[in-house]
């Protein structure tokens, strides 16, 4: 990412981050107390994230909080999320990555407690959502859940957190918002699907087929 | 300065001199306020080879850099000397609006010095300090000299004193203020007994300056959501301190008869349930607290009908003068804790010492004709007499007096194996057998045998701190990994203890130093708070190693390591000796400190105290 150019200060970057927060919180896929967002400047070793415990609908640009790769607050006077960690891991494993959204999908996460696995019922699933992995449960806020994020994070765009909701990543804020919120249009599809429809139609296998080889899924 | 007033008071009763002092903020940095000041100034200022009622004893009151701010739960304050129980260091903590009020009136803190020649009486009307004559308040109880203060003075003063217990040096008397709230532990109010001071009354007029309000209003409004709804938090809310209660005796954590019970069948007729709608008529809260853990009580019905308590019994005042003692009765414990409250003694270390006698009784080590009364188990008549009999340094009274460690020293015949106590302070309400990480924190803390400095329980419990980096649930019954918690613990709770913040607040430790530095306009991180927290930690240590605390008083009363309990939740475990053993070498490692638990140069080193 060196020869990257930044499309926005870091000033920007914190005003988009405040609006990626409350769109998402507008559509219910963060709560009041239960989400997270950061970001970075392309090729930065630094990035800023939300606070913890800060009501989500209200967030502003100087609530939020600075760290390193390490998760060391650099600047910021709120606590920065309880999901750092796993942020941190993201940016450590994905020089590709600029922005991490974990928010809480309700129906995404109510499907994956009932053990049902995200199918991809339409094309842009498929595309925008590649595969998406299952990330065990792990207690939030601690070492083992960013190890296993870490572990499960490589070529992946969206994952599922078992017990706690969904991580979506981009190269920008827009693209990892993006993912997030189509996992959980997919989901719901699939939901009301399954409420009437025992077998899910799913797209023709020799679509899916040129579409896997298409995209290499 | 903001948050700070930066100046502290000095009065020479001796001299009856009064002089105002400015604080540095390097010191400030270092120190942060509340204990971490206090600790400072005790350790440079009192030689550790006197005696603690030796006039050159300081006593000093301490508020912290949050208190009295609009941060919620900041009404607190500190109190701290040379503890008579110890002889080492001594702390206690107290809750309501003095702390508040002092700060208003333009201190950080009080140090006392010297001793008065007659009964005194210290007024703080904003800057005006000066020394009265207390002569006619000598002698009556905590809540009646307040009273007659604020008639005198007026209602807006705010007054911190001692009861006739104090007076008398009853080694675990307390300071009262607020109508009944307790800086109990340590014999704080001996100190003050022993310089003649029977009372501090403040007034204040000025506004605590901030530096960034309206942000700190447009955080706290939108934190709000989060820390109340931390589950002790409600707890605390609904039920007050009491409403764990049947929980912690699930786990076996409630002492029942002096600590040789693990089942009692009538536990429920002092639960948080009972005493919530039995007696309590309303909650109350200190100054600017969203919780109001608080109980104001009325006795409906029977002998103590019409008894009122603006601060009704807390889960240590309930247990200890009900469980410990085998008393059923919540009217009985209200009355104890009034009769307490009146005389200015500890709630607790009293409940520890009437169990003590109560089972030198049973065990026909004392009789009747020694005490003066049958002393038999849950027995109304014989705890509140023994309460007065202490307050009064009356025939056995004047020997449990002295504290449950001196007194089975007195009495001897075996009763040393159970006089429950840790350095000489007698244990709190929560047995170290259900909670293995509770008997380390017992057996090291500075202050003796001390529930506040970290309740490592709750980690043993369940709960996880991510900003401590506390991640993983410890086993009650394991020994490993404890030290470390432990030490982790206790240093964040120095920090809370020098803000001061009140630890009811399910406040995540990672919001603090955010909320300092827009009160202070300080810049502070939680890494610089912690390390701070472990300076505070260790300059107690310091102090106490130079009154000759070291390895062989970090230890457990023999009850604690002997004696399993064959029923209830602790399912027979104890802490047997090689066990505390483990948890202090690791302890001592996290710590920086040599097997003999003094802290190595090193660690004095990196902490900037050499
Ligand atoms: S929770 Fe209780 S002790 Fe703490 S500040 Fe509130 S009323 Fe005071």
């Amino acid at each position: 990412m060196e020869e990257f150019l930044p499309l926005g200060s870091e000033e920007e970057l914190k005003e988009e981050i405040c609006k990626t927060m409350r769109r998402l919180f507008n559509r219910g896929l963060v709560s009041a107390l239960g989400g997270n967002i950061s970001a970075r400047l392309p090729g930065s070793s630094e990035f800023w994230i939300t606070p913890s415990g800060v009501f989500k609908g209200e967030l502003e640009p100087e609530d939020l909080v600075k760290v390193d790769l390490d998760g060391r607050v650099l600047e910021g006077f709120l606590r920065p999320s309880v999901e750092t960690p796993f942020h941190a891991m993201i940016y450590r494993r994905r020089a590709d990555v600029n922005a991490v959204v974990h928010s809480h999908n309700p129906v995404t996460t109510g499907l994956a407690l009932a053990g049902i696995e995200i199918k991809p019922v339409t094309i842009e699933a498929a595309v925008v959502l590649r595969r998406v992995r299952v990330v065990p449960w792990a207690f939030p806020g601690t070492d083992a859940l960013a190890n296993l994020i870490g572990e499960h994070i490589e070529g992946a765009r969206a994952l599922v957190l078992m017990n706690h909701g969904v991580v979506g990543v981009g190269s920008n804020l827009l693209e990892a918002e993006t993912i997030v919120e189509t996992l959980e249009e997919v989901a719901t599809a699939q939901f009301v699907a399954s409420i009437f429809k025992r077998e899910l139609p799913l797209i023709p296998e020799e679509d899916m087929e040129l579409i896997k080889r298409l995209y290499g899924i | 300065m903001y948050g700070y007033i930066g100046k502290i008071l000095r009065v020479n009763l001796t001299s009856e001199k009064t002089k105002e002092e400015n604080v540095g903020e390097d010191l400030l940095r270092k120190f942060i306020g509340g204990v971490g000041l206090a600790a400072k100034i005790i350790y440079d200022e009192v030689n550790p080879a006197i005696s603690p009622f030796d006039p050159e004893n300081k006593l000093v009151f301490m508020t912290g850099p949050l208190t009295g701010t609009l941060i919620p739960c900041t009404g607190r304050y500190v109190v701290c000397a040379k503890s008579p129980l110890t002889d080492a260091w001594g702390e206690a903590h107290s809750s309501g609006f003095w702390a508040r009020e002092l700060k208003r009136a333009g201190y950080d803190g009080i140090v006392i010095e010297g001793k008065s020649e007659k009964p005194s009486l210290l007024v703080i009307d904003d800057e005006d300090a000066r020394i009265e004559d207390a002569s006619h308040l000598w002698g009556k109880g905590c809540l009646e000299t307040e009273e007659q203060i604020r008639k005198e003075l007026g209602e807006a003063f705010r007054v911190a004193c001692i009861g006739p217990a104090g007076e008398r040096l009853v080694r675990f008397a307390s300071i009262i203020n607020d109508e009944g709230r307790a800086a109990g532990r340590c014999g704080m109010g001996a100190v003050m007994g022993s310089k003649n001071l029977k009372a501090i009354a403040v007034r204040g007029s000025k506004e605590v300056p901030i530096k960034e309000p309206e942000r700190i209003r447009n955080v706290l409004r939108r934190i709000y959501p989060q820390i109340m709804s931390f589950p002790t938090t409600q707890i605390y809310a609904s039920y007050g301190t009491s409403g764990e209660l049947l929980s912690f005796y699930e786990y076996g954590d409630v002492p029942i008869k002096n600590f040789a019970l693990g089942k009692w069948a009538e536990i429920e007729h002092i639960s948080g349930e009972t005493y919530n709608k039995v007696m309590v008529k309303a909650k109350r809260s200190c100054w600017n607290c969203p919780i109001a853990c608080w109980r104001y009580v009325r006795v409906d019905e029977g002998p103590y009908a019409g008894l009122e308590l603006k601060r009704g019994p807390e889960y240590e005042t309930l247990t200890a003068l009900g469980s410990l003692l085998l008393n059923n009765r919540l009217d009985v414990i209200v009355r104890a804790n009034y009769l307490c409250n009146q005389y200015g003694l500890d709630t607790i270390s009293t409940g520890v010492c009437i169990a003590f006698a109560m089972e030198c009784y049973e065990k026909g080590i004392i009789t009747e004709k020694d005490a003066g009364i049958s002393l038999k188990w849950g027995d109304p008549e014989a705890i509140l007499r023994l309460i007065e009999d202490i307050g009064e340094r009356r025939g056995l009274g004047d020997i449990l007096a002295e504290g449950v460690k001196r007194a089975s020293a007195k009495i001897g015949g075996g009763s040393e194996k159970f006089a429950m106590h840790v350095k000489g302070l007698e244990m709190p309400m929560h047995d170290p057998r259900a909670f293995k990480g509770m008997g380390l924190q017992y057996a090291v803390s500075n202050r003796g045998a001390c529930h506040l400095q970290g309740m490592v329980l709750r980690v043993e419990q369940g709960e996880r701190v991510t900003d401590l980096k506390i991640y993983e649930r410890l086993d009650r019954f394991e020994v490993r990994g404890k030290g470390s918690v432990v030490a982790t613990v206790q240093n964040w709770h120095e920090v809370l203890e020098s803000l001061i913040i009140c630890k009811f607040l399910g406040i995540p430790p990672g919001h603090i130093p955010g909320l300092y530095t827009l009160v202070t306009g300080i810049h502070m991180t939680l890494e610089h708070s912690i390390e701070a927290g472990e300076r505070i930690y260790n300059i107690k240590r310091m102090f106490n190693v130079r009154c000759g605390i070291s390895r062989k008083d970090d230890t457990l009363p023999y009850r604690i390591m002997y004696e399993g309990l064959r029923e209830g939740g602790t399912l027979g475990n104890r802490i047997s000796p090689e066990e505390l053993d483990m948890m202090l070498k690791e302890y001592y490692m996290v710590r920086g400190w040599d097997e003999n638990g003094i802290p190595r140069t090193e660690t004095l080193r990196r902490l900037g105290l050499q």
